[in-house]
């Protein structure tokens, strides 16, 4: 090759074909996928346990992803919930899918673990409630006060006998509680899709011309 | 027309239209006979083994032993610009070996960590996630991209015979990328997480990677553009394609406010795939083409096979980021889309690696001898074995296994260190010396370094992959509780917290001789007289 | 620690030579691009984008969360719900999570103990003699009556626990008398209380 010009423009072209490819078409296809109804945005509180579940970088080893693969199919005979549809995601911004189960899958961990003292006790130390786990605590979202101390306000968290001394307390912080608001609010069992769609969605997939 | 129709469609006519325009660049395409390329080669072109890091004598008496006239080049004629890109590229790598130190730290406290998991929990800081996204960025947008641009800047003004364009600029840039780092990690160390892979590092803080990535940038491009020479060389496509990529890929991922849904994370993947694909891969690429000819002294083997790894590797590379997301919440077509381009990148790895290995073909005493060809070889190989193992991982039988586990992470380590670390340090160990003019200062430390990381990457990997099979065997197992997965894995990870320690010592071997040869070397010639080779 | 070698005679930058590509590397160009057109064909990746890969439609028109609602498995609805508190061997977690083997409650009224789980119980609970500050949450708008009857008869018959099968007739017999409570029980009292006053219990 002698011409630097032919060779940007030509490696431009091929990058906008990946760009076509996996960003421009999904943006065309999935502007106008609308909010299931059953899903609600955010509350404040719950926005901001997100922010939480983003700055500790729990995606480094949880998903948000039922999925059609390998573990996913175990994940849904575990009784894990649904494969996920990009709708959703519709109040994600970025969407959390993340690509690694060091932790499982927590995209229904709210239907299955509801319990807010569980949550809580969890996020302190993991090892008092799965044992083995290799989950780290997160104690800089708690504060241990004396027995004594603790105000109406607080919200005491009650850990298995034990776990601290006499006379302490574990209180949650305003960001632990938020994190638990939002992974308690993670349900995603609604049908995204009626019987008669989901008709034809079967219909076109087995490649039965559809009218459409 | 269905999805599937359109899809085969556009296959095969842009497969067929990347073969002509390959074709259409072709050389001697026919010519069975390789004398038609004798003729523009003299016999002094085939030269001797050279490599400034390795023992003289050594290297002297291989030379005698092969039998090969050692060809007095006149080197100052063959490399008179060298001068304009010295200062720049000492900042870039001195930059790099610096991140590393740090890098390779964070990553070893993370791995602990996993089978640790009450070690240091007392700050967010500290804690795995972000620990480990530290280790991540440190690696991404400090000692790879730093290291490689280094060598593409000190590669470009010989391969084009033309002085470096702007270089107080590119230092310049070199300062603000820096400086855009330090912002970066001090952002995600204190929450402020943008919260896609890759791309933790907030918008604002963006802006300053964008500007200082394109004053060393455009240092380069515009040096592009003057070039003397009538022919290209394979390094400087890489180069030239990379330094275009990497901008549109960074700018487009990291727009705010236009990215939504499901598709922020096929952008996701489209960038933190290409970002290995089209920025660190070409550009180690590069450096492979050229410290491996460069240290036997032979032309590589076949224009026609560089030709058909780079074209392929450019179209077929940028399109498989989506494997990332198989099974996802993604379009059906897509995912089918990036596994069909993904066993297509074993054209250009086979192209790249055919070549290499006919041209170092009879010259393999030369590893004994001399360090870089070492690093530069292992790299090459690496590169390899991460590319065929990725393109196979793409497949949905072998992804069932491996996806969401450990051994995704041992496959990125196949490529970002296996091959791309690799890479830099022998291009360091081969360019230091010509840019300080002074010798490596313990050559044994050499040995040391590469032994060591060596030996650990080994441990690392067979641990990590294990791990990471066994976690995917386990999860994939509804009749065995979640736990299973984990408690499996961790003898494993012990394992790679004792590999990642064995390439930590390596690097604090290699960031201990880079220190000290920059303090014997500017000791011995001030640092004025280094700086002011900048100018011209 | 001595400059560079004096005589560091380097060799010319490198060029390449013009051989052709090999014929394997032609061969394998076309066999993988046979590959991948009758991959992309075989695939027939047509299903609709906006829900993903390898999605089966069916799937996403039941509301629940397990995937077999039919064939309810109490030991799997063990797993997935009630385990992380309780845990597996039904000890619970001293001072926090109550045990539910050997549990008074488990083993007792079949009405008392479908209501706890219905509508989930805050407030104190005593349990072989310890006395925990509860906050169980509520099952039912997740688990259906059939599923709630297999995850109790699950309970009821695991560790030593020897009790009657609850049928799923009782758990909805007491999901549509408390159909209009929206809040958890605010201790067992209430519930007693509350079956106590249920058409065609006993009078008090």
């Amino acid at each position: 090759m002698e011409n630097s010009l032919k060779l940007i423009a030509g490696s431009m072209v091929t990058l906008s074909f990946a760009t076509c490819a996996l960003v421009a078409l999904p943006f065309l296809q999935l502007k106008d996928v609308p909010a299931p109804e059953a899903l609600k945005p955010y509350s404040p509180g719950q926005a901001r346990g997100r922010n939480a579940y983003i700055a500790n970088g729990c995606i480094a080893c949880h998903t948000q992803q039922p999925s059609t693969t390998g573990a996913g199919i175990a994940d849904a005979q575990r009784g894990w919930g649904r494969a996920s549809v990009a709708a959703d995601y519709h109040y994600d911004s970025p969407p959390l899918l993340g690509t690694m189960r060091t932790g499982p899958d927590l995209f229904n961990i709210g239907e299955r673990q509801p319990s807010e003292d569980w949550h809580l006790g969890h996020l302190y130390q993991p090892r008092l409630y799965v044992p083995g786990s290799v989950m780290p605590g997160f104690p800089y979202l708690f504060e241990i006060k004396n027995k004594a101390e603790t105000t109406k306000g607080d919200r005491v968290v009650s850990l298995p006998e034990g776990a601290i001394p006499d006379g302490k307390v574990v209180v949650a912080g305003e960001e632990a509680l938020n994190l638990v608001a939002y992974l308690t609010g993670m349900k995603h069992n609604y049908p995204v899709l009626t019987p008669e769609e989901a008709k034809l969605a079967a219909l076109r997939k087995a490649r039965v011309p559809t009218n459409d | 027309m269905n999805p599937t129709s359109l899809l085969l469609a556009t296959f095969i006519l842009s497969i067929a239209g990347l073969f002509v325009f390959i074709w259409s660049l072709r050389k001697g395409l026919f010519d069975v006979e390789t004398s038609g390329s004798k003729v523009i080669f003299t016999p002094d072109d085939i030269g001797h083994y050279h490599d400034p890091a390795a023992d003289p004598h050594e290297i002297d008496t291989l030379n005698i032993q092969t039998g090969r006239r050692n060809i007095s080049h006149s080197d100052i004629a063959n490399r008179p610009h060298d001068h304009s890109s010295t200062l720049p590229c000492f900042v870039l790598f001195g930059s790099a070996v610096f991140w590393l130190v740090f890098a390779s730290l964070a990553g070893l406290v993370s791995s602990y960590k996993l089978h640790n998991p009450d070690f240091l929990t007392h700050s967010l800081a500290l804690t795995f996630g972000v620990m480990r996204t530290i280790h991540l960025n440190l690696v991404a947008y400090g000692w790879a991209p730093l290291g490689v641009l280094g060598l593409a800047m000190w590669m470009l003004p010989r391969l084009l015979r033309a002085p470096l364009v702007g270089g107080r600029f590119a230092i310049a840039g070199a300062v603000i990328w820096n400086i855009a780092l330090i912002a970066g990690i001090a952002a995600i160390a204190n929450g402020k997480n943008a919260g896609m892979e890759w791309l933790e590092i907030p918008w604002q803080v963006g802006v300053l990677f964008a500007l200082g990535g394109m004053m060393i940038g455009l240092s380069m491009v515009f040096t592009l553009f003057t070039h003397k020479v009538h022919h290209l060389y394979v390094s400087v496509w890489y180069i030239g394609a990379a330094l275009f990529w990497f901008p549109v890929l960074y700018i487009v991922a990291k727009m705010p406010g236009v990215h939504f849904g499901i598709e922020q994370a096929t952008t996701n993947w489209w960038f933190a795939h290409n970002v290995l694909g089209l920025f660190y891969t070409p550009l180690s690429i590069a450096a492979v083409y050229y410290f491996l000819p460069k240290v036997i002294g032979r032309p590589v083997h076949s224009y026609n096979l560089s030709l058909l790894g780079f074209w392929t590797l450019a179209f077929f590379y940028g399109q498989v980021g989506a494997h990332h997301l198989i099974g996802g919440p993604v379009p059906e077509w897509l995912l089918t889309l990036s596994i069909v381009q993904s066993m297509m990148m074993l054209i250009p790895v086979v192209a790249f690696s055919l070549n290499q290995h006919l041209t170092l073909k009879g010259h393999f005493q030369a590893l004994k001898h001399s360090p870089t060809l070492r690093f530069i070889v292992f790299g090459a190989m690496m590169y390899t074995l991460a590319s065929v193992q990725g393109s196979f991982e793409a497949l949905r039988s072998f992804n069932a296994v491996t996806h969401f586990t450990h051994f995704t992470v041992a496959h990125a380590h196949l490529g970002m260190y296996g091959f791309v670390s690799m890479v830099i340090f022998g291009g360091i160990y081969f360019v230091l010396p010509q840019i300080l003019k002074f010798s490596w200062p313990y050559p044994k430390l050499i040995s040391w370094h590469f032994w060591l990381v060596v030996a650990g990457f080994s441990v690392y990997m067979i641990s990590l992959m294990t791990a990471g099979v066994l976690q995917g065997l386990a999860l994939q197992d509804a009749s065995k509780p979640f736990m299973d997965s984990v408690t499996v894995t961790l003898p494993w990870l012990k394992g790679r917290s004792l590999g990642g320690s064995l390439m930590v010592a390596g690097h604090l071997v290699f960031a201990f001789h880079f220190a000290s040869m920059v303090v014997f070397a500017l000791s011995t010639k001030p640092f004025q007289k280094l700086s002011l080779t900048t100018e011209g | 620690m001595k400059p560079l070698h004096a005589n560091n005679k380097e060799n010319i930058e490198p060029l390449e030579q013009t051989n052709p590509v090999p014929r394997v590397v032609v061969g394998l160009v076309l066999g993988l691009a046979l590959w991948s057109a009758g991959y992309i064909f075989t695939q027939r990746p047509d299903g609709v984008a906006s829900l993903g890969d390898g999605r089966d439609p069916e799937t996403l028109v039941k509301a629940d969360v397990v995937a077999s609602k039919d064939t309810a498995n109490g030991m799997q609805l063990f797993t997935a719900n009630c385990q992380a508190c309780h845990q597996a061997n039904g000890q619970g977690l001293s001072g926090v999570f109550p045990p539910l083997a050997g549990s008074e409650w488990v083993l007792g009224d079949e009405k008392v103990l479908s209501q706890i789980l219905l509508h989930g119980l805050s407030g104190k609970v005593e349990v072989l003699g310890k006395t925990y500050q509860g906050s169980m949450p509520a099952f039912g708008s997740q688990l259906s009556d059939s599923e709630m009857a297999a995850v109790l008869t699950h309970v009821r018959s695991q560790w030593g626990n020897k009790a009657q099968p609850i049928a799923a007739e009782v758990v909805a017999t007491g999901r549509a008398a408390s159909a209009t409570r929206s809040a958890p029980w605010t201790g067992t009292d209430e519930i007693k209380t509350f079956i106590d006053f249920l058409p065609g219990s006993p009078a008090p």
